[in-house]
């Protein structure tokens, strides 16, 4: 876990590549992402320079650019910009981790978590998601 | 109300009273397996939690707290899967409810592939832990019933009682 660690850039948009994926699960492209991104700006914005970004060989994009990032994503601009961010980090690793586990319904009391307490939480889940995996292959 | 009522007086309780135990008879009894995992309090964390899976319900407590709380926790979070919430659509759409507020509903949709509902029905299975509760804290795990009998036997035990010491 990444705890509550500031993330990087980079890390940014590699979750948001992670979680958010294509209906049939693959991870979308380079080339997609940056395809949308120079729709949604009227700017280059080439796969070279998205993968640039992903793998921290440059962090200074323009507010534009990570505005459309967002967009394409579904998340709020504040996922790069505010005070929230860290928030939205941690609800994204969240949401995750309940992917992967298959996690069908979930109860629990508690209106607002802190993202210390999300992090439990997706601790928790991921845990769930290893006895699902064991389940799979039984009796070994 | 009438509902969790009568389900907790249909309950038939483990003597001493033991969580963990009514647990295991529900799987048992539904055939579908409930994990308990016990995680450490922290401060503002869910002190319970129940998660449903495809093959399994997992109910997760803190660990670190007193006995009673413990077993207020378990007994919560089982009300949740005896009143089916686990189970039927719940009646609010926001899926997220508390714990995903900053990301869209949309989003959440689409990276689970179907509709996940968070926070169901949280007043009921309060209602009806606690019922289960006082009828385990009863001396004797009496029903509600047995009780007033208990509470009416002097009245009741006068006329009774006269043939015994006869």
């Amino acid at each position: 876990m990444a705890g509550v660690e500031t993330s990087t850039l980079a890390q940014k948009i590699e979750a948001l590549f992670r979680t958010v994926r294509r209906p049939n699960r693959e991870q979308y492209s380079n080339e997609d992402v940056a395809r949308a991104c120079r729709e949604a700006t009227g700017e280059t914005f080439s796969a070279t320079y998205l993968w640039q970004l992903r793998t921290g060989k440059r962090d200074n994009p323009t507010k534009r650019h990570l505005e459309a990032l967002a967009q394409f994503f579904n998340v709020s601009p504040a996922y790069f910009f505010d005070d929230r961010s860290q928030e939205i980090v941690a609800e994204l690793a969240l949401l995750e981790a309940l992917r992967d586990a298959g996690v069908r319904n979930m109860a629990l009391r508690a209106v607002e978590l802190s993202p210390e307490a999300l992090d439990t939480v997706s601790d928790v889940i991921e845990t769930i998601a290893r006895r699902e995996a064991a389940r799979d292959k039984p009796s070994r | 109300m009438r509902r969790c009522r009568a389900i907790s007086e249909s309950l038939e309780l483990p003597e001493p009273f033991d969580a963990a135990e009514l647990i295991a008879r529900l799987a048992t009894s539904r055939g579908r397996p409930i994990d308990l995992i016990a995680v450490a309090a922290r401060p503002g964390a869910p002190c319970g939690l129940l998660v449903t899976t495809g093959q399994a319900d997992y109910i997760v407590y803190a660990e670190d707290t007193s006995a009673l709380h413990r077993q207020h926790i378990l007994v919560h979070e089982y009300a949740h899967l005896l009143l089916g919430h686990t189970s039927e659509p719940s009646p609010d759409p926001g899926l997220t409810g508390g714990l995903l507020p900053n990301l869209s509903p949309d989003l959440v949709k689409k990276v689970l592939g179907r509709t996940v509902y968070l926070e169901p029905q949280e007043q009921e299975a309060e209602l009806l832990a606690s019922l289960i509760l006082k009828r385990a804290l009863l001396p004797g795990g009496r029903t509600r019933g047995d009780e007033w009998a208990h509470r009416l036997s002097p009245l009741l035990g006068s006329r009774r009682a006269n043939g015994p010491h006869d």
